[in-house]
């Protein structure tokens, strides 16, 4: 592009790059310079410039300034992405059929059962994840129904423990992964999956030489969509984990409000995004390797 | 599964003993149950023979594809059986029948190379690596399509991609090829190109092959024997001169060529309706008494069997044949078609339509619903 060519696009872009820049880079840029500063005595932040934050996520200071290995952040950091990962591996198994399912309805169904999967987003996240409290409670619906139909006398626990997590991420972000999915197999011929019967395939040769290959862009929308926000949510394992079972989400949350270290909170998201970041980079790379010819 | 590759075997005699491959015997679909259900095909029963070029022929919503897709094992009949050598297929699904479909649209797969598509059922059979890879060559080759193996179907323009459905549809060796108006994305001339194409490839291989269209001028091409469908029935089943010389219903003599159907008042049939072709019906102008076209062969051997008195309305040249429009005295119109312009014949002329005897063929009514009227 020449010179000229560019000055003149330049007021069409504007205002996209305004979007850009006010939304994206310059929230990033104010956080990146939060986890160089030192953390104010009432929250918010003050001079001098310092890279303690990062140490810190590393390592406690002793009592005479030495530097030991504290794991308990690492710990967090590892939890929110085993979680997270089990999050999107457990969206795609639920989330593929349904969206196959609705993918083979016809018109007027597919349309009303599109609208069904973002109903719950009519509703705030933070009360439809509070109702998994009231339905896993010991005196919760669950429990009750257990209780009620003699199959145990005693109520169990299923709150705050991982897997109350799990399925509270699970819930919250299915819709994430089963609506691309559903966008690549609806757009799907069922010619193609004819043809593969055609050509002495069963269902499940069909599903893995067919349906699976032209499906897997829609899967790796989701994935991103699902693995992103879950590593990085803290209403599900505040509510459902109480607190004690901290994801990363949990712990920058805490960094803003009690905690009063905003410092340490950005380093920490930082932290998370330079690991999205390079997650998504490799990703990325592995998929064109594949589609290359 | 398996089932015994089909020999390629150019010296085949066709006049052999026609032996039954398909039969398909008092077979209905119905669309949807009640009130509100179609009926794409009332009990239709017919047979293909081994190694002949079938075609279901008729208007759209005969319910020629419907039984294609019900011998692919694409849809389930509502009643009657489809068997294949003898063995019933009604419960088995397509994947399980020695029966390759090429798609009206193709369906090839937009992930994999020609070659994988080619080779698709080969692998799903089990076929060993060495004896795929042979195989894929030896179908691309027989398609002229060796140099594109490892294209994707994109990269293809629409008759590469047509060829490769057929490469891929043959590959396994299928005793049944079923293809679904495969010429109908094709324009005119490469439409041409392919007619020939197919008819040389079932030659070729040997194989059964099952066309469905709606063109039938395609279909007289390239038959061995046509099934005439409309309405979902099954209207006349014969060779492609069967068909246009001794159509058996109105529906059939109207839809194949163009025919003249008089009420068989008109030529001593009381009753009935008549067709007959435009080519054989000859104009003599009324005043001179002589034969004005290349009918006077037929004359002086067996004599006209009728004559009769009207009018020239229109008079078309078509390039070749010049086109006349003639209304009757008796009333109907009737078209005649002639190599060379009648002389002093012209709009407005009184001439005496006649043909040769035994021009005219009597033809059945239609069953009910009738058809639709092209």
């Amino acid at each position: 592009m020449s010179g000229t060519a560019r000055v003149r696009t330049l007021p069409l872009l504007a205002p996209a790059l305004g979007v850009i820049l006010v939304f994206m880079v310059a929230p990033m840029l104010i956080a990146g310079a939060y986890s160089f500063l030192t953390a104010g005595a009432y929250g918010g932040v003050r001079l001098p410039v310092t890279g303690e934050a990062y140490v810190r996520f590393l390592f406690d200071r002793d009592l005479d300034d030495s530097l030991i290995f504290d794991d308990t952040y690492l710990v967090i950091f590892g939890r929110s992405i085993a979680l997270a990962a089990a999050t999107t591996v457990l969206s795609v198994l639920i989330g593929l059929p349904v969206a196959w399912f609705m993918a083979c309805r016809d018109k007027a169904t597919r349309d009303l059962l599109v609208l069904a999967i973002t109903i719950p987003f009519w509703t705030n996240l933070l009360i439809r994840t509070y109702c998994w409290v009231l339905i896993l409670r010991d005196q919760g619906l669950v429990n009750a129904a257990l209780i009620g139909t003699g199959v145990t006398s005693e109520p169990i626990t299923f709150l705050y423990s991982n897997e109350a997590i799990l399925l509270g991420l699970v819930y919250s972000f299915l819709p994430f992964m089963v609506l691309p999915i559903y966008a690549t197999l609806e757009r799907l011929d069922p010619r193609l999956v004819e043809a593969a019967h055609d050509l002495y395939a069963g269902r499940w040769a069909a599903f893995r030489y067919v349906v699976w290959p032209l499906a897997k862009a829609g899967v790796a929308a989701g994935t991103i969509l699902v693995f992103v926000p879950a590593l990085g949510a803290f209403l599900a394992p505040d509510l459902l984990g109480g607190g004690r079972k901290l994801m990363i989400g949990s712990l920058i949350h805490l960094q803003f409000t009690s905690s009063r270290n905003w410092p340490f909170g950005a380093a920490a998201s930082m932290i998370l995004m330079a690991f999205v970041l390079v997650a998504l980079v490799i990703a990325a790379r592995r998929r064109a390797g594949q589609v290359a010819p | 599964m398996t089932h015994p590759a089909a020999a390629i075997d150019p010296s085949r005699s066709p006049a052999a003993e026609p032996r039954t491959l398909v039969e398909v015997a008092g077979v209905t679909k119905a669309f949807g149950s009640g009130p509100g259900s179609v009926v794409a095909l009332a009990a239709v029963s017919l047979s293909i023979f081994e190694n002949e070029f079938f075609t279901l022929l008729g208007p759209s919503g005969c319910g020629k594809t419907t039984l294609l897709r019900l011998i692919a094992g694409f849809e389930h009949p509502s009643a009657g059986v489809i068997s294949l050598d003898g063995r019933d297929l009604t419960e088995l699904p397509p994947h399980r029948r020695p029966v390759n479909t090429v798609f009206q649209s193709y369906a090839l797969f937009p992930h994999m190379s020609v070659a994988e598509n080619v080779a698709f059922g080969l692998e799903r059979l089990g076929r060993p690596r060495a004896e795929i890879i042979a195989r894929v060559k030896h179908v691309l080759a027989l398609v002229k399509l060796e140099a594109m193996a490892d294209r994707r179907p994109a990269q293809l323009s629409g008759g590469q991609q047509q060829r490769v459905a057929l490469a891929r549809a043959l590959a396994p060796a299928p005793r049944l090829l079923l293809l679904d108006e495969p010429l109908s994305a094709l324009d005119q001339k490469l439409r041409r190109e392919m007619q020939g194409e197919l008819k040389r490839l079932q030659r070729e291989t040997g194989v059964t092959f099952v066309l469905v269209t709606h063109d039938q001028e395609e279909a007289l091409a390239m038959s061995d024997r046509i099934a005439v469908m409309s309405t979902g029935r099954v209207l006349q089943i014969g060779g492609p001169s069967e068909i246009y010389d001794r159509p058996a219903t109105r529906f059939v003599a109207d839809f194949i060529g163009e025919a003249n159907l008089l009420p068989g008042d008109l030529v001593g049939r009381p009753g009935g309706t008549v067709a007959i072709r435009p080519e054989r019906v000859h104009l003599v102008s009324a005043g001179a008494g002589i034969p004005a076209s290349g009918g006077t062969g037929e004359d002086g051997a067996g004599g006209t069997a009728t004559r009769l008195p009207g009018i020239v309305i229109t008079l078309t040249f078509l390039g070749s044949d010049v086109l006349y429009e003639v209304a009757l005295a008796a009333g109907p119109l009737i078209k005649a078609r002639l190599r060379d312009a009648a002389p002093g014949v012209e709009a407005g002329s009184a001439v005496l339509a006649g043909w040769p005897k035994g021009a005219e063929r009597p033809v059945a009514e239609d069953p009910l619903p009738a058809g639709p009227r092209p």
